[in-house]
């Protein structure tokens, strides 16, 4: 773990508050993409962030050092937002409008399209994305996405490398699969 | 033409395109797809698909974005931390009014505002532990009233109250009691005010407790009416009584219990009018103690005038807090 973290986990952990808020700055970039990505709605998403947030500060106490810090903030955003969904079930089931979602986030846009293309091309990705079950869908994100280890998304998820990666197969055959699919129909 | 693929070799192409073969697994699957045309197209078709995926949940939030966020991060830290504190030291309070709230009479209130016991016990305090109250001889009562037993035997639960007189108002209660008791009085009598202050807390009628709130206008300010009717702001279910309560409250001098409820009552009354009342209490005098729930009101309150307030106490607070910190350094 780099010493900066450390330092930082160890000060807050003694109360600093201060220097939990540089521990969020230096991890919330990503926390909030990934709390984009599994809640595919900004306000849902904002609201994980901070009860990410304040899990990670309740609970920091409990931090001791056995894996990376940024597992530890991921494994959190994966819980909370499993049981958020359990819990208020409100998570759409129709895909927001992307324009509406654009600002404040920044989509990649692949300039070579346009935009009437690339909204077609989201509305099909977001409709398969939709059909793969929970895990398989997070073990995609986090891998894809997130670009995490297997052996981090294992720990992450409490699964093993091997059903991450059976996941991820299963999961990466069914988004081909759909998006074949919607080729041939254009 | 992936049909013409082994699952086992699917399997390989997927952690291939998503980087996560070992190198021997990775050398060895790449010698197979120089010889494997089907397999050439099936990896063709996987990194388009994460292509694809990519143009949708890639997504970079920007810092001034992620600035508004850690912001709300912060006061919401803030507040659960004042909440800490507070909860301890009113902790060690409850427990020894434990067995006192355990006597108090049955109250149609929920109760959730752990301040409001505090409140409650003091008050009660006066009929239980204290000498017992007599009515005043300017007092018109039938027969003699042993208001300590109408009081603990709930018997004021069934109150009518009345105004009558001009220009000299005074108070009817018929109370229900073995038999019928009519007490009467001016505002500033004594066993008329606590009469009221008991009506505004324990009164299942909503329609009493409100002409009780109602009529403690017309009492001058005092210490004991500022704790009932704080206690009445925190606990009342009837927004009504509430936002009574709380305008009478504006033209007390807020001290810390003050001060308190009303960061509660912004941060979790339903009813905008008694935000609106509490901010109007906290605006008098703002110290730096408030802050955090100002912070979290102005980004988070429903309401559009309520948060511009909030911003607008925040940001004269801190003006103040900045010059009194140059006049010190100076």
């Amino acid at each position: 773990m780099n010493e900066e973290i450390r330092q930082l986990i160890l000060q807050a952990q003694d109360g600093d508050t201060d220097a939990f808020h540089k521990l969020v700055a230096m991890h919330d970039h990503r926390i909030m993409a990934l709390a984009y990505q599994l809640t595919k709605n900004k306000q849902d998403a904002e609201d994980l962030y901070q009860e990410v947030f304040m899990k990670a500060y309740k609970k920091l106490h409990q931090f001791q050092f056995r894996s990376e810090f940024y597992t530890w903030l991921y494994r959190i955003t994966v819980n909370t937002a499993f049981n958020l969904k359990r819990k208020l079930s409100r998570f759409p089931t129709h895909e927001p409008d992307p324009a509406e979602n654009r600002d404040p986030m920044d989509w990649i846009i692949s300039e070579d399209t346009t935009d009437d293309e690339r909204m077609e091309i989201i509305k099909a990705v977001r409709k398969s994305m939709e059909i793969l079950p929970q895990q398989q869908r997070t073990v995609f994100i986090l891998k894809h996405l997130q670009s995490l280890k297997i052996k981090d998304i294992a720990s992450i998820l409490n699964i093993s490398e091997g059903t991450v990666k059976k996941y991820l197969f299963r999961a990466m055959e069914k988004l081909r699969m759909s998006l074949k699919e919607y080729q041939y129909a254009r | 033409m992936p049909d013409k693929i082994s699952r086992q070799l699917q399997k390989q192409a997927s952690l291939y395109v998503l980087e996560s073969l070992t190198a021997g697994e990775k050398s060895k699957f790449e010698a197979e797809l120089k010889a494997n045309a089907s397999l050439n197209q099936y990896v063709q078709e996987l990194r388009e698909t994460l292509e694809a995926t990519q143009l949708l949940t890639a997504v970079k939030p920007t810092e001034e974005y992620l600035a508004g966020q850690r912001n709300l991060l912060r006061g919401r830290i803030e507040q659960f931390e004042w909440q800490r504190k507070h909860k301890f030291s009113m902790e060690s309070v409850l427990l020894s009014l434990e067995s006192l709230k355990d006597t108090l009479f049955q109250s149609h209130q929920p109760v959730w505002a752990v301040i409001t016991y505090v409140v409650i016990a003091f008050f009660a305090g006066r009929f239980i532990l204290g000498p017992e109250p007599t009515i005043p001889d300017n007092l018109r009562s039938t027969p003699q009233i042993d208001i300590r037993k109408l009081i603990s035997s709930g018997a004021l639960s069934s109150a009518e109250i009345n105004v009558t007189g001009n220009g000299h108002p005074a108070v009817n209660f018929a109370l229900e009691t073995n038999q019928s008791v009519n007490v009467s009085g001016g505002f500033q009598d004594e066993t008329i005010r606590q009469l009221l202050f008991y009506l505004l807390l324990y009164d299942r009628n909503p329609g009493n407790r409100l002409k009780a709130v109602k009529l403690l206008e017309n009492v001058t300010p005092i210490d004991e009416a500022k704790m009932v009717l704080t206690s009445s702001l925190l606990s009342d279910p009837n927004p009504g009584v509430r936002l009574r309560a709380v305008k009478l409250l504006e033209q007390y001098e807020p001290d810390n219990l003050l001060l308190d409820a009303c960061q509660k009552v912004l941060l979790e009354d339903n009813n905008e009018a008694v935000r609106m009342g509490a901010l109007n209490i906290l605006a008098k005098q703002p110290t730096e103690k408030v802050i955090p729930t100002l912070q979290i009101v102005s980004l988070m309150d429903e309401n559009d005038y309520i948060r511009d307030q909030a911003t607008e106490i925040l940001a004269n607070l801190k003006d103040k807090i900045s010059a009194e910190s140059i006049e010190v350094k100076q």
